[in-house]
């Protein structure tokens, strides 16, 4: 009895510091609208088959390319689908291709950084050399290189704008390391011949997490808008998948139907809106945290 | 005579320059002393005078360019990495500040465990709750410490965790690398009559590295003092303290506040820049800021000779026993 | 000399690691190049002279010196699909996208460096927030859409310039400037804003340095502490902007070219991409790289010279 009762207080965690972190987010103008609406676009993505007030896929030769009404609040396409509907479905592989590609190039650009930075040394050099070369090239122009060898597809566009991201989170764990590696703490624990293993993944890591969550949220931001843009090009989802970048591409091709562009790019636009928004309020709170 | 616990061999150590084209630094150059079982060496100088160098080296957190380390007569850096990793744990380290010696994200217990597990990889968990409500009690803290983070203690209890993590591991040697000067003064001397009843009680060696004679005067057996790198005079506290045979170490004795004392104007340790490593060419690195400089002083490197009963110094004033030039301790 | 040298030599490995990327990227293009130049009729004898012929048989790196030691002498291979050498492709797409580039550079420049001093000058005020919200949309809005949105209000609703094409500037020039109005506009857009965020924050940095106070105290008129004193203190950071935003401009550049019909080194890139003609995507791709590092290197060498501190 007594125990269990030492036991529990010694495991309760103290969580203050995290909570006023997210107060302090949704503390500014910035973290309340780009919070709001990239919690929207989640929903809506989430449970977009469920809330499209149309089939987004069914096409209506009826009803082919008509202007926005009560029946069809944003118009429909070329073969007649309602663009509400496919927008609504769109932000489902938006989602998924900005949650997938961020994943791949924070783990990814993480690790590498991780390891850059602890070893140190030729590998350093070698590792940063190669980061910094790809740093050279324009997100668009390495991620279509990636696309053209890998060939147009869902998958691949996660894979090409995920790879295009890792120098930049490789970069930002790398200075993270170096910064820990001369804090006693970490050196306390070399002493004491811990793993090594157990020293990136214990002590290391969960120091260094802070700016690479908070560069998530711009990542992403960028991730959205990369995909668009190589679907735009006809290089990124391949119809009849709807995402918003091909859309506009149909849309430009009949340009005197205004509709058929304008709100899959309203959507881009307002999304990357909220990310950059949340980023920039999220960095604030940790700055002010910091300072 | 029995062997001692760490014998230090002409340790060498030189960094990197920081910038190209920029002079490297010697740090630590030829440093011989040893570490008796049980004893206290304080280890005094200036920042900059490689005294912190040297503790890293001991606990294999810098490599040296030359020279040797030895615990109980053996090299721990030529052994494989698994021997070394097991017998590393011998030396163990209390660092400077308190404020980065503990991991902000782990609680006092989970670090203090881990160190307890990593010493007794197979024992149970109610064994390692029990040792560290132990370790907890002999470091004057209470068991619902171990719930709390870092940044719900005060400095010195802090501190008192990084000391309960060091022996934890059971160490035979400590290292206590500044362990007071970032705290209050009226906390220091809380934190150092702690490590002296551990010493006492754990039967512990160690190596006391300060800045502050004060301090060291407490609770060094023996004194080392050094000067740019090198070793100027190592000798019993009570000589030391009583009749210090450097120059260097009378002017640092000299600069320790003392109201029975009016304040000295001559003093020569007041240089705000410090001594400057670059400046010392040939002779002894003391020469451009000593009283009693001489010629032979900018040309010749003095030796470390016998000065007393276990006490040497390098400065040819004491050149005293001409014959044992050269000896080491 | 030094200041000059060493940035030069430093970008060396960092264009040959960009080269290698290149390569391989390139080389691992799917299809065959020795199919694509025969054709589909080639027999499989003629298709294995062919591929000894293009050194395609030899080893990875090998093939990468080979086509490095071309490539430095100006020899980027041929297109497979025209035959056309990669060199003269470029050197008719090259000045499109240059062009592209000064004039998005330029818009940028006036629109972004007055809305940052306005905002910096009447920090808080309605012209703050206004200049920030159009900052805000500028990095947000696709260069794709916003492209789309001009020719609809500027060449569809007001018929004033035309929706897309391309004439070169000393074919005819004043058609040159109508057709390229579109374009520039859509890529300083988010350029604009970049620099306006930047030209803001180190205006407001200046502005508050005891100098300017000085100038104010000793009656210099406003007007002049601002322009004379603080612009260009604070031109430094604006000058490294410019510099780093060169990726962003030259990456918003493939996508404009595409709504304009543009032929410029993005539209070459796409194009090469859809037709699997990889010494065409390799061409563009080096091109706008080099470009890019060419750039950096020359803010590094301005930054150096202007900044009094860094010698």
């Amino acid at each position: 009895m007594t125990e269990t009762m030492f036991q529990a207080s010694v495991r309760m965690p103290v969580r203050a510091a995290r909570t006023s972190l997210l107060s302090r987010v949704l503390a500014s103008w910035q973290g309340r609208i780009g919070g709001g609406i990239v919690t929207f676009f989640t929903l809506m993505a989430v449970f977009a088959p469920w809330i499209t007030p149309h089939s987004p896929t069914e096409v209506d030769f009826m009803s082919v390319m008509v202007v926005p009404t009560l029946e069809h609040p944003f118009g429909t396409d070329e073969v007649g689908r309602d663009i509400l509907s496919r927008v609504i479905l769109g932000a489902r592989t938006s989602l998924l291709v900005v949650v997938a590609a961020t994943l791949i190039s924070s783990v990814a650009g993480a690790a590498i950084g991780l390891v850059a930075g602890w070893v140190g040394g030729w590998v350093d050099t070698l590792v940063m050399r190669v980061m910094d070369a790809m740093l050279a090239f324009p997100l668009i122009v390495l991620a279509l290189a990636i696309i053209a060898v890998l060939g147009p597809s869902l998958t691949n566009a996660i894979i090409a704008i995920g790879i295009v991201k890792i120098p930049h989170f490789a970069r930002l764990m790398r200075g993270e390391v170096l910064t820990l590696r001369t804090l006693d703490y970490i050196k306390a624990v070399e002493t004491m011949g811990l793993g090594l293993p157990r020293i990136l993944l214990r002590h290391v890591l969960p120091n260094a997490a802070g700016p690479v969550l908070v560069y998530m949220s711009i990542a992403a931001s960028l991730a959205l808008m990369t995909e668009a843009s190589l679907s735009f090009l006809g290089l990124g989802i391949q119809p009849p998948t709807p995402s918003w970048g091909g859309m506009v591409s149909v849309g430009m091709q009949n340009w005197h139907f205004w509709w058929m562009s304008f709100y899959p790019g309203l959507a881009i636009f307002i999304t990357v809106l909220a990310f950059n928004l949340l980023g920039d309020a999220i960095r604030d709170a940790m700055d002010r945290r910091l300072s | 005579m029995t062997r001692p616990l760490l014998e230090v061999r002409r340790l060498r150590k030189t960094f990197a320059p920081r910038r190209r084209g920029g002079s490297p630094v010697r740090a630590v150059t030829d440093v011989s002393f040893d570490l008796r079982e049980g004893e206290v060496l304080g280890l005094v100088g200036e920042s900059g005078s490689g005294k912190s160098t040297i503790g890293q080296c001991l606990v294999h957190l810098h490599r040296p360019d030359g020279g040797e380390i030895l615990l109980d007569g053996e090299n721990l850096a030529t052994l494989p990495r698994g021997a070394f990793r097991r017998r590393r744990t011998a030396v163990q380290m209390i660092f400077q500040d308190p404020s980065s010696a503990l991991n902000p994200r782990m609680s006092v217990g989970d670090a203090l465990r881990e160190a307890l597990r990593l010493h007794s990889p197979h024992a149970g968990r109610d064994v390692i709750e029990e040792r560290l409500e132990r370790l907890l009690r002999l470091i004057g803290l209470q068991p619902e410490h171990a719930s709390r983070y870092p940044h719900q203690l005060s400095g010195g209890q802090k501190q008192r965790i990084g000391i309960a993590r060091a022996i934890a591991v059971e160490p035979r040697c400590l290292i206590a690398d500044e362990a007071v000067s970032a705290l209050d003064v009226s906390i220091q001397a809380q934190i150092i009559t702690l490590l002296g009843d551990l010493q006492q009680s754990l039967g512990l060696t160690m190596l006391f590295i300060s800045h502050d004679l004060g301090v060291v005067r407490y609770v060094a057996d023996r004194v080392a003092v050094l000067y740019l790198g090198r070793l100027v005079e190592i000798g019993p506290a009570r000589d030391i303290f009583a009749a210090p045979a450097h120059p260097y170490t009378q002017a640092l004795l000299a600069a320790i506040p003392d109201p029975a004392r009016p304040l000295d104007e001559s003093a020569i340790l007041d240089d705000p820049a410090g001594p400057d490593p670059r400046a010392a060419g040939g002779g002894c690195a003391f020469a451009p800021r000593c009283p009693h400089v001489m010629d032979l002083c900018r040309k010749d490197q003095p030796f470390l000779t016998q000065v007393a009963a276990d006490h040497t110094c390098a400065c040819v004033l004491r050149k005293i026993h001409p014959d044992r030039q050269g000896e080491t301790v | 000399m030094r200041r000059v040298l060493d940035p030069v030599l430093q970008i060396v490995p960092t264009v040959l690691v960009v080269s290698l990327i290149a390569f391989l990227l390139t080389s691992l293009l799917p299809g065959d190049a020795a199919l694509s130049r025969l054709g589909l009729d080639a027999t499989q004898e003629q298709l294995d002279t062919m591929r000894e012929q293009m050194g395609l048989n030899d080893p990875v790196p090998v093939r990468y010196l080979y086509w490095l030691g071309r490539a430095v002498t100006g020899d980027l291979g041929n297109s497979l699909r025209s035959g056309e050498p990669v060199a003269e492709v470029l050197a008719r797409r090259i000045p499109v996208t240059l062009e592209l580039a000064v004039f998005g550079t330029g818009l940028a420049l006036l629109i972004g460096v007055p809305l940052g001093i306005l905002a910096a000058v009447r920090r808080d005020s309605w012209i703050d927030v206004a200049t920030n919200l159009f900052a805000l949309s500028g990095m947000a809005i696709p260069f794709f859409w916003l492209g789309l949105l001009l020719i609809m209000f500027f060449s569809l609703h007001l018929q004033w310039l035309p929706p897309s094409g391309y004439v070169p500037f000393f074919e005819n020039p004043v058609r040159n400037l109508h057709l390229m109005a579109l374009p520039s506009l859509t890529i300083a857009v988010a350029f604009a804003a970049t620099l306006m965020r930047q030209t803001r924050a180190s205006m407001l940095e200046v502005l508050n340095a005891d100098y300017i106070r000085t100038a104010h105290a000793k009656g210099t008129p406003p007007i002049r502490v601002i322009l004379h004193h603080a612009l260009r203190n604070a031109l430094i950071p604006i000058i490294t902007v410019l510099g780093l935003q060169m990726g962003t401009l030259l990456g918003g550049a493939i996508v404009t070219e595409t709504v304009f019909g543009l032929p410029g080194l993005g539209r070459m890139m796409v194009d090469g991409i859809y037709k699997r003609d990889f010494p065409i995507v390799q061409g563009a791709l080096i091109t706008i790289v080099v470009a890019i590092v060419v750039t950096n290197l020359l803010t590094d060498l301005c930054y150096r010279f202007v900044n009094p501190r860094i010698r």
